[in-house]
């Protein structure tokens, strides 16, 4: 089975050609938004990484900048800092030139002035348009996709629809080569026991044991205990009794086939097939860490609720997101069905009785082929005076 | 006309045959007549309701006997801390969880009659 995708020098595929610019610190985004300014196209990541962190923070956002510049949806990436970064622009960019795809930085104390990197950022940027503007699609194997996974606003027909439905679409992209995400390991807490018996072996499961483990601490340590907070009261307003039973439906969208590894956030699978990623249920890191984890396209179910009645929801952004990971958004709560238009994939259906599990399972992949060879997602094409500044993965306190 | 044979069959669904609970896809009042159906949209099974059940909740299909697992998509949601009857409400106040205690819930407090 196969898509319109752009081929990469790394031989990975993507679903969109964005040439992107990457702050490489907070400091950075102003300098960011004056060069796409002046280079309509080219697409600002604003991020909220800054000083002020401990080293693990600086690596995990390292990571991310330079997974982010990888991600094969980018053509090509402009990386701006001041030069007396926590993370300097010259280290993302050699991490980006890894992908060989065409990649440069500007930054003050190099190019000497504020008005001159920003001078040069523009050059740089509209050089990489010129450059990756002819590119064209071709036709690629489904099993180039890595498939990001998020649920969210869950409520009890998440797993009577929406979960199972994108479990279909993973089983599917994974039967035919390709690679599947899952993240949010606070859901796990007191819930291991349901995911270790997917793990594809001993030290899989081990080590998705200790992650969650030292995020149950790492949340004690702020004289919180969660592990009695499950499932909370919203959930239990709905009809979820135990931690099981609401893990049992989030696991849903993970499809069936083992769970190959735990990823870092932001880390990017070696093989192909199921991997858990570890990380916040924070949606906008979610999508941060899916997108430099190599995703190139995620899916977001929703139960219903008031999320769903943001249009834009849960990514407030112009231009329908982080440019660099489409988002196909699923609904599932027929009661939220006025608010179907906002959602690209609406199975509701499958509550009603009207259409099984595997006739919905079909449309989304329908869809995710659809949007992988082009379309535009619901969030694509919504436009927004807004734009998104996205927030990284930290671990460690600000100090 | 026979005034309790008229209300209408209500609906919950569920979600595998080895499933302990369904999931109510309408509002259930005590005497409430609901038609089980499966994902695959067959009717399985028809019974009479014995408590309030809110949408999206579940509610028993077979006698769960105190201490034994709840079923739910095939897999163990909890265990019954009391026995249960097919038609009942199965929530917080009858099934538990296997590894986390309860959560903690406030308790009211006591108020002082005036």
């Amino acid at each position: 089975m196969h898509f319109m995708g752009y081929e990469r020098p790394d031989g990975s595929v993507g679903i969109r050609n964005h040439v992107i610019i990457i702050p490489s610190v907070s400091c950075g985004n102003e300098m960011a938004a004056r060069i796409a300014e002046q280079v309509p196209g080219v697409k600002p990541i604003f991020n909220n990484h800054s000083c002020s962190r401990l080293k693990t923070d600086n690596d995990l956002a390292t990571r991310a900048l330079v997974g982010l510049g990888a991600n094969p949806n980018a053509a090509a990436a402009l990386v701006v800092g001041a030069g007396c970064d926590t993370v300097p622009a010259s280290e993302v960019a050699d991490g980006i030139a890894r992908t060989r795809k065409p990649v440069d930085y500007v930054d003050i104390e190099k190019d000497g002035s504020y008005g001159k990197a920003v001078e040069k950022g523009v050059a740089v940027a509209r050089a990489l348009l010129a450059q990756t503007a002819a590119l064209e699609r071709k036709s690629c194997n489904i099993g180039n996709l890595t498939l990001g996974m998020k649920c969210t606003s869950s409520d009890t027909t998440s797993i009577i629809a929406c979960n199972p439905v994108v479990g279909q679409a993973t089983d599917f992209i994974i039967a035919h080569g390709g690679s599947a995400i899952f993240t949010e390991t606070t859901e796990l807490i007191g819930a291991t026991h349901i995911l270790t018996r997917r793990a594809a072996d001993e030290s899989v499961a081990r080590t998705l044991c200790r992650r969650v483990e030292e995020m149950r601490q790492r949340i004690k340590r702020a004289k919180v205990d969660i592990l009695r907070s499950q499932p909370n009261p919203g959930n239990m307003k709905g009809g979820l009794s135990t931690i099981e039973e609401k893990s049992l439906g989030g696991i849903g969208k993970a499809g069936t086939t083992p769970i190959k590894g735990v990823l870092e956030w932001g880390e990017r699978p070696r093989t192909k097939g199921l991997f858990f990623m570890d990380g916040s249920a924070n949606t906008q890191i979610v999508i941060v860490g899916l997108a430099a984890a190599g995703a190139q396209i995620m899916s977001l179910s929703m139960g219903g609720g008031v999320c769903a009645r943001l249009r834009t929801s849960t990514i407030n952004t112009a231009g329908g997101g982080l440019p660099v990971l489409p988002i196909i958004k699923t609904l599932s709560n027929p009661q939220s069905l006025p608010e179907a238009d906002y959602f690209d994939v609406y199975v509701g259906g499958v509550v009603e009785g009207r259409e099984t599990v595997a006739e919905a399972g079909k449309r989304l992949i329908n869809e995710i082929i659809a949007v992988a060879s082009g379309k535009m997602t619901k969030l694509e094409s919504f436009t927004s005076p807004f734009q998104e500044v996205w927030e990284f993965y930290s671990i460690g306190p600000l100090v | 006309m026979n005034q309790t044979s008229h209300r209408k069959a209500k609906k919950a669904v569920i979600m595998t045959a080895a499933d302990s609970v369904a999931i109510a896809l309408d509002d259930l009042a005590s005497g409430d007549r609901v038609k089980i159906r499966s994902l695959l949209q067959e009717i399985v099974g028809e019974l009479k309701v014995s408590d309030s059940v809110p949408y999206g909740h579940k509610l028993s299909v077979k006698p769960v006997a105190k201490g034994a697992e709840v079923i739910k998509d095939g897999e163990v949601i909890g265990v019954a801390s009391q026995p249960i009857s097919p038609g009942q409400h199965v929530h917080i106040h009858n099934i538990v969880s296997l590894y986390v205690p309860p959560p903690r819930t406030k308790a009211p407090k006591a108020r002082r009659e005036p």
